[in-house]
Parts: structure tokens; C-alpha cells; sequence
């Protein structure tokens, strides 16, 4: 049996003071979270459309699932986003990460500035990159052809891709778009970086080893823990894209399905097509796809990171 | 019982206060602040609990959905809500603004959870008019029409129709519009070519003729930043192009069941009408490819930008363009013209529109009288000459018909007349307003047109094969789940 209290009257004392402060979070978290999460494992076994009283309909929905080639679609399109923008993700602020580490005057400013996009995030990014990656009349696009178009400084004929209306390039171009969002990986990286002691550096220094060999044997190991932790919260951040995509591709996830995300593709049965049952099946996969995933990086991660204290990785 | 007893009663009661006091808050959130749906309104309570003297009765409220427009929203806010509540002084009317593509969500999710809503417009983002009645979310007005002797000759016979299925009238119609094609005169005058014509009948204003006058009104088109183009087309669903040659590639009986058991896309005509669209961006290039147009659109809107010397679209143009005027910077004189005829044969070429005012299925008493009060409020000659003076939009009522003739500055009254009632002749409703679950439908043909449209090596015969073949397994699908039978 759990003991919810403990023995001792001050730890008795203690622990109710505790749940009367968790309280608030805990009865939140059970009506706004743990309601919805039970409903919708319910609900994907029925069919509803809101508009009339959940059916019961068994696995009707996971069988349809299978068989549904836009499900595979919205899969592997979020697989290929992912499989490109975390690792580019990852190197990017880490390599941020280590120039804003070093001591140069105004650092204060440097990190703020390249902190600052990540304060602004989801449409009016999306916009903002819209216009950065028109084909016709977008920044980008002009400076490819500026440097490499038919009259460019290195006339190679290159005037640059259709990003967004091209099936080949939209994906790339999203994950350019996710690097705007670098701030926060980048944050998590220097106080990665900060902690490493530097009698470490010193030591290595000593024995010889250059800049490269400092990192790769000092600086890598010690951040390995917060390298996978940003892995993770990566691949499941990448995997819930929504916001860019439904206003980049008008909630079509086109052009020819190039762009339908899963959960773009979850927003639009439930909420435009009204098939509610079929789009909690479909959370509910998502959520078993991303918690296999997450479960195969800790197991995997075993060989390559490096915890100091023992017990630090189920802390992770 | 021991003073400790006693503390640690008296702190495990106090987090369940707590708790409860939690639990309360939000069940009171979550409580609909007035009446549901279906319920008897406060206001047709007995006054017992209070006598009537010290607490007047409370006044009753109708909820009215409608999109987020510039135009239209100072028209219901600042025009109807205070003329509405002045007559009906018992009554508030509460206006729900909502962004045109969440409407139809919204409206849905509210309904579902009993929350009040009265009046609204069927069609507005989304699924439209057909899945509305499907589903059983609005009210069939007839009995509430004949019981009031609603005087139903004012509005034109055909429009009123669009919403009558099998003799039950399920909206009135607020606006009622064709498709078109807008032209810049000021383009034509420089070029010293002859406006297209007012006459639908007219069979030399042809798809040839329209590419001819494209082609020399088309001017830098590899410079995106300087370009002028002939011509754009806003695609009016998946029946539009093929509309324009003389296919419909709906199955007969689609618009009255709103259910389809296939698609046709593979007739000859059909392909080579899609190719010729497509061939207007990338072997004429009178016609900007998506990107130049989004551009175009996000700049202020293609047309208004003064490079755009014929555009295609639907009937909302009369309103949006009506801004446009010669006396204006940067504005110039624009005329409308009919769609041109693909092939002799396309009498039916143009894609109508109709929005009408519905209320919500299930009102009972008076909440029921209060909405059917104020959508009689809504299509009285004075309210709708004032949406449409305040809009600019088309009536759909015979004699305001008449004064929205009069108001366009660069074209007769006369010429008005003939071109925007010829659609009606030559055209038949849109699939959005008519096919259950179209917004489905048309993310499917709009992810693989927009995919041809896109590619310069597209072809028509390549493309539609697969896409007829998509639909019509949605189409089956989208009947199946909805429960409908095919006769």
C-alpha cells in the first residue's frame, strides 16, 4: 500500500503543507490534462463528430489508420523534418553556444541578440519566412541570384529553389525556419558549457591537448547529459510542428501533401473534417512513436553520454 | 481526542476545502452564463424568487456568429445592434466575431456543448450549407415563414431556391453573387485594346479572344519586380476550369443529395481544360505562377496593385475592388466582364455564391421567436439596403438589386445589370456551399492541383488520372461515415 503521509509529526506536517500547495497543480493537472488524456483514449475507439453523441466502434479507427495513405504521408514527412532539423538544430546552438562562451567584450550583448528571435515564435515567424523564401520577391532568393544568378558576381545560373511551392524544397525550408528558434537550445547549452569545470581544461592543457582535443575530450563528455537532453526534446518538439504549417500552407499541408505534418493532419480531421474518434487514434499513435523514441535515445545514449554523479541519468 | 489529532484534522480539512473551493471555481467557469440551447430563457421564468419590483426581469439575449470583416463588422456593431435593440427593447443582442476559417469550428464546438447561438450564416469557412443540414445544426424556417405570411416574393426566385430542398426553405439570403472576370481599363485604354463585353451571350468573347488580349496586355513577365500580367485566375473549386469548357464533373443529383459516388476528371475536355490553364503561366505567360501571385496578394491584393489587367474570381470583387477609384492614388476605372466560353457549349460556366442567414436547429419558446425576430429584422428591405450600402454587396432582393446597379462609377447601371445577372443565367451554385464535407474535398484536389500549378513540366493527363482516383475513394469514405445511402 502507498503512504500518502509519512510517519513523524513533522514530516507529517510537511507533507501536508506539501500537497496543499501542489494542490492547485495537481487538480489542474487531473481536470485540464489528465481529463482530456482520458477522454481521448475513449474517444478513439468511437466515432464523433460533435455534433451527435460518441459511437462506439472498437479499432475501427487504428484499422482505418492503416490503411490511410495520408497517415503514412504526415509520418514520414515529420520523420524527414525531424531526421534534418534536430541534428542541424543541435550543432547550430551548440556551436553558438561555444563562440558565446568565450570571454570577448560585450558578450552581454551578443547573447541577447542572438537570444532575441526566439522571443518571437509562431505566426509571425511563419510570415516573417514567407516573405524571406518567396521564390519571386523574397531576401533570400535575391541574394542567391545576386551572387550565383545568370548575371550574379559567379554567373553560374543558379536563381534559387520554389521553398514553399516546390515538394522537394518545402521541408528544407522549414527547417530553416526552425533555426530562428535557436535562442533556447543555445541558453541550455551555455549553462552546459559554464558548468564544466575549467581545472579540467587546465589538466588537458598540460597534457598537451589542443582546442579540438579539448573539446572532444573535456567539453563533449561533459555536456553529453544536456546534448541529450536536447535531443529529446527535440525530436519530440519536431514531431508536434503545427503552427507553421497550417499558416504557411493555408491548413492544406500541400503543395501535394509535401508538407502535411502529423499533427497538422491530426488538427485537420478533428477539426475540420470533425473526425474526432479517428484523430485520437491518431494522438494516440503519435504519442507511442514518441515515447519509443524517447525510450530507444536513453537506452542508446547509455554507451555515449557521460554522467559525473552517479544516479544522474534517472534523473534525465 | 489528542491536540494533534486535532491539527492534523484540522489540515487535511483544510486541503479539502481547498480542493473543493478548486473544483467549484471550475465547474462555475465552465457553466454557459445564460440559457442552452433548447432551454427556457431566464426571462420565461415564474418570478418567485424575487418579486418583480425589486428586480426588473432580466433581459433576454440572442447570440449572432459572423466572420471577421472589416466592412461588415461596423455595419452589425455600430447599424444593427442599436437599431435591433431599439425596437426590441427587451432583448441584447450579443455579435460573435470569429476569423472566417475557424467559423465554422466554432460554431460547431458551441453548438455541441449547448452553448447559445442563434443566428449565423451557413458557408462561411469550411464546410458549408450542405454539411449544416446534414448534420441537423439548422432550422428549417418554413413553418416559422408561413406562419408569419413572410412575404418571400421580394428576394429573386432563383437565389431562394439555392436553399430550398425538397420544399423545406432552410436560410433567407443575405448576399447572392456569380464569378467574373474584373478588368483594369486603365491597362486596356494604354493599350488601346476594346473592353471585353457585358453580354454572356456574346460568343466572341471566346477563351481564344481572352488569351489574344492577354498576351498583348503582359509586359515584363520574367521581372517579377516589374512585371505587368494579363491576366489571373482565382480557381473557383475543382469545377470552375472544367466548367468553362463545358464539362461539370459532378455526377447529376450531387447538389440536391450533397453526396457524390464519384468524380469526373478524365473526360478528354476536362485534361485539356486543365492544360490550358496551366498553360497560361508557362507557355503563354500572360499569368503569374503562385508565388509572384501570393506576392502580389500580400502586397495589398493582386488587382488592386494596377498590374494585373484581367482577373478572375468570384463575385466578392464587386465589393473588395470597390475601393479602387479613378480619383484615388494609384487607383484607376475597372470593369466587369463575363467568363469567356471555353468551347461554344458552356452555357453553365460560372460559379455562383449565395450566403443566407440560418438559425440554430433546436431553439424552442422564446429563444426560438427572439432569433426568427431578428433574421425577419436582418432581410427587411431597410436593414438589407443598409448591408448593402454599408458593404457594397450584392442583395438578393429584386427592387435593392436595382439601386447596387447605380453605384459603380466606370460602368453604366445598364451594363452592371447585364453582366452580373448573366451569371446567373450561365451558372450554377458552388460545390462548397452544396457538397457535405467539402472542405475535405477540397484540401485533396487542392494539394494536387497546387502541385501542377506549381511545376512547369506539369501535365494535365498525368495528374488528374490520380486525383479523380483520390476523390471518389473520399467521396465513398465521406459517405460511409456520414451514414448517407447511394440510391
Amino acid at each position: 500500500m502507498v503512504r500518502i503521509l509519512p510517519k513523524g509529526k513533522l514530516a507529517r506536517r510537511e507533507a501536508l503543507w506539501f500537497y496543499f500547495f501542489i494542490a492547485p497543480w495537481i487538480i489542474g493537472f487531473l481536470w485540464f490534462t489528465g481529463g482530456p488524456i482520458v477522454a481521448s483514449f475513449y474517444l478513439s475507439f468511437t466515432k464523433y463528430n460533435a455534433a451527435n453523441p460518441p459511437k462506439w466502434i472498437g479499432f475501427t479507427n487504428y484499422v482505418r489508420l492503416v490503411h490511410d495513405r495520408i497517415f503514412y504521408k504526415s509520418l514520414k514527412v515529420s520523420a524527414y523534418y525531424t531526421f534534418l532539423s534536430v541534428p542541424l538544430g543541435i550543432t547550430a546552438s551548440l556551436a553558438l553556444a561555444l563562440l558565446l562562451n568565450q570571454r570577448v567584450p560585450f558578450l552581454g550583448v551578443y547573447r541577447t541578440l542572438y537570444y532575441l528571435p526566439s522571443v518571437i515564435t509562431g505566426v509571425a515567424v511563419a510570415l516573417l519566412f514567407q516573405w524571406l523564401l518567396n521564390p519571386s520577391f523574397g531576401i533570400v532568393n535575391y541574394v542567391i541570384s545576386w551572387l550565383l544568378g545568370p548575371k550574379g558576381v559567379i554567373p553560374l545560373g543558379i536563381t534559387g529553389p520554389k521553398w514553399f511551392f516546390d515538394t522537394k524544397w518545402v521541408i528544407p525550408a522549414y527547417v530553416l525556419l526552425s533555426l530562428w528558434g535557436l535562442g533556447g537550445p543555445m541558453l541550455i547549452y551555455l549553462a552546459g558549457l559554464q558548468g564544466v569545470p575549467t581545472a579540467l581544461y587546465e589538466a588537458a592543457t598540460i597534457d598537451g591537448a589542443n582546442a579540438w582535443h579539448r573539446f572532444r575530450h573535456v567539453t563533449l563528455p561533459m555536456i553529453s547529459p544536456v546534448i541529450l537532453f536536447t535531443f529529446i526534446t527535440g525530436i519530440i518538439g519536431s514531431f508536434q510542428i503545427f503552427t507553421q504549417a497550417y499558416v504557411i500552407s493555408n491548413g492544406n499541408g500541400g503543395p501535394a501533401y509535401a508538407s502535411m505534418f502529423y499533427v497538422l493532419y491530426l488538427y485537420l480531421n478533428a477539426f475540420r473534417r470533425y473526425r474526432f474518434g479517428y484523430a485520437a487514434a491518431q494522438a494516440w499513435i503519435l504519442f507511442l512513436v514518441i515515447l519509443g523514441l524517447t525510450v530507444l535515445m536513453l537506452r542508446l545514449s547509455r554507451q555515449v553520454v557521460y554522467y559525473e554523479a552517479p544516479g544522474e541519468e534517472e534523473a534525465i | 481526542m489528542s491536540r494533534r489529532r486535532v491539527g492534523l484534522a484540522f489540515e487535511v480539512l483544510s486541503v479539502m476545502l481547498v480542493a473543493i473551493f478548486l473544483f467549484t471555481a471550475c465547474a462555475g467557469g465552465a457553466a454557459p452564463a445564460q440559457p442552452a440551447a433548447g432551454k427556457q430563457p431566464a426571462a420565461e421564468k415564474p418570478a418567485a424568487e424575487k418579486p418583480a419590483a425589486e428586480k426588473p426581469a432580466a433581459k433576454r439575449k440572442i447570440v449572432w456568429m459572423v466572420r471577421t470583416n472589416v466592412v461588415e463588422n461596423p455595419w452589425e456593431q455600430n447599424i444593427v445592434k442599436p437599431a435591433f435593440e431599439k425596437e426590441n427593447p427587451d432583448i441584447t443582442l450579443d455579435i460573435l466575431i470569429i476569423d472566417q476559417p475557424d467559423i465554422a469550428v466554432k460554431r460547431e464546438a458551441m453548438i455541441a456543448a449547448g452553448e447559445q447561438l442563434d443566428v449565423w450564416s451557413t458557408n462561411w469557412g469550411g464546410d458549408g450549407f450542405a454539411s449544416d443540414r446534414y448534420r441537423g445544426l439548422i432550422m428549417n424556417l418554413t413553418p416559422l415563414i408561413e406562419r408569419d405570411n413572410l412575404d418571400m416574393s421580394v428576394f429573386i426566385p432563383e437565389v431562394l431556391k439555392i436553399y430550398n430542398i425538397e420544399g423545406k426553405q432552410w436560410g433567407l439570403p443575405l448576399l447572392t453573387t456569380g464569378s467574373y472576370v474584373f478588368y483594369n481599363m486603365k491597362l486596356f485604354d494604354e493599350a488601346g485594346l476594346p473592353y471585353p463585353p457585358t453580354d454572356w451571350e456574346d460568343k466572341s468573347w471566346t477563351w481564344d479572344r481572352m488569351l489574344d488580349l492577354a498576351k498583348k496586355l503582359t509586359k515584363n513577365y520574367d521581372d517579377p519586380t516589374k512585371a505587368q500580367y494579363g491576366w489571373i485566375e482565382n480557381r473557383q473549386n475543382i469545377e470552375g476550369p472544367a466548367m468553362l469548357f463545358g464539362k461539370f464533373p459532378w455526377p447529376e443529383g450531387t447538389y440536391e443529395t450533397g453526396f457524390a459516388k464519384s468524380i469526373n476528371l478524365t473526360d478528354p475536355v476536362t485534361i485539356d481544360a486543365y492544360q490550358k490553364h496551366h498553360d497560361l503561366i508557362y507557355v503563354h505567360k500572360v499569368q503569374p505562377d503562385a508565388a509572384a501571385s501570393e506576392a502580389l496578394s500580400q502586397l495589398g491584393g493582386a488587382f488592386e496593385s494596377g498590374r494585373v489587367a484581367m482577373y478572375e474570381t468570384g463575385g466578392w470583387g464587386w465589393w473588395i475592388f470597390s475601393r479602387i477609384k479613378p480619383d484615388v492614388e494609384g487607383g484607376f476605372c475597372w470593369g466587369v466582364a463575363p467568363l469567356p466560353w471555353g468551347t461554344p457549349d458552356a452555357n453553365i460556366r460560372a460559379v455562383i455564391y449565395t450566403d443566407p442567414w440560418v438559425i440554430t436547429r433546436g431553439l424552442k419558446g422564446q429563444e426560438l421567436e427572439d432569433a426568427w425576430t431578428f433574421v425577419k429584422f436582418l432581410v427587411r428591405e431597410d436593414n438589407a439596403r443598409s448591408y448593402m450600402k454599408a458593404t457594397n454587396t450584392p442583395p438578393t432582393q429584386k427592387k435593392l438589386q436595382e439601386e447596387w446597379f447605380q453605384q459603380f462609377e466606370c460602368m453604366k447601371p445598364e451594363q452592371v445589370k447585364e453582366v452580373y445577372q448573366g451569371a446567373f443565367r450561365h451558372g450554377l451554385e458552388s460545390s462548397n456551399h452544396l457538397l457535405v464535407r467539402w472542405d475535405e474535398l477540397n484540401q485533396i484536389w487542392s494539394n494536387a492541383l497546387d502541385a501542377y500549378f506549381n511545376d512547369p513540366n506539369g501535365k494535365a493527363s498525368d495528374v488528374l488520372p490520380q486525383l479523380e482516383k483520390d476523390l471518389t475513394e473520399a467521396l465513398q469514405r465521406i459517405a460511409d461515415e456520414e451514414g448517407y445511402k447511394f440510391q
